[in-house]
């Protein structure tokens, strides 16, 4: 794992061995919530980029650092995070099997994962939840994310 | 392990909600591959006056 440390409120910033600095950014996700939701407001989207990337390979460290991360969010803001894909560039695949491996890799026990693929006319939206399970609200966030699913199923354009 | 998963196919275009959150995520990708730092705080500056403002 790399070490990280945050540059604002609302990200955090890490050095890769190849010189490549990341940063991951967490973001209000009330767009995927009912807008009487009760508990979303603890629930933060994250987005992660590469700055300027040298080159692109595989490194574990990565998303070892990230759910590091995601571990310090979620305590310090008693909450949940939500890891949202697109497919815009065709890369929502490898973007939900990463979600998988943090799964397979860190859900046991620890985390809730609960994912959501909504297939549109015109587009795909990939969501997913983690939810620490030692969080004492964990099944309300995982309500609000179901009742949120429930809400864009239904919501006018 | 799989973990649980819910798939739904809707009959209508992607909210444009969702499709605006994407896009900027796809905007803030592109403008960080750029190293175009000084943009994106501009972009959240912005943002966050206008936060500020719809608070009051």
């Amino acid at each position: 794992m790399y070490q990280h440390y945050p540059i604002n409120d609302n990200s955090y910033q890490f050095l890769t061995d190849i010189g490549t600095t990341y940063v991951v950014e967490f973001y209000k996700a009330s767009s995927y919530f009912h807008p009487n939701c009760n508990y979303c407001s603890r629930i933060e989207a994250i987005s992660f980029y590469p700055i300027s990337p040298h080159k692109s390979i595989f490194d574990i460290n990565i998303s070892e650092t990230i759910a590091d991360i995601i571990r310090i969010r979620c305590q310090e803001k008693n909450g949940a995070v939500l890891y949202v894909c697109d497919s815009i560039d065709k890369k929502e695949i490898g973007r939900s099997k990463l979600f998988e491996r943090w799964y397979n890799i860190y859900g046991g026990g620890v985390y809730h994962f609960q994912s959501s693929i909504i297939e549109y006319q015109d587009n795909i939206s990939y969501a997913g939840l983690i939810v620490p399970i030692a969080n004492q609200d964990a099944i309300l966030f995982l309500e609000e994310f179901n009742l949120g699913i429930q809400y864009l199923i239904n919501k006018e354009i | 392990m799989k973990h649980p998963v819910i798939h739904i196919k809707i009959d209508k275009p992607m909210p444009a909600s969702i499709r605006q959150v994407l896009d900027e995520k796809k905007e803030r990708g592109a403008l960080y591959a750029k190293g175009d730092i000084k943009t994106i705080r501009e972009m959240d500056k912005k943002k966050n006056v206008s936060a500020l403002s719809n608070k009051r």
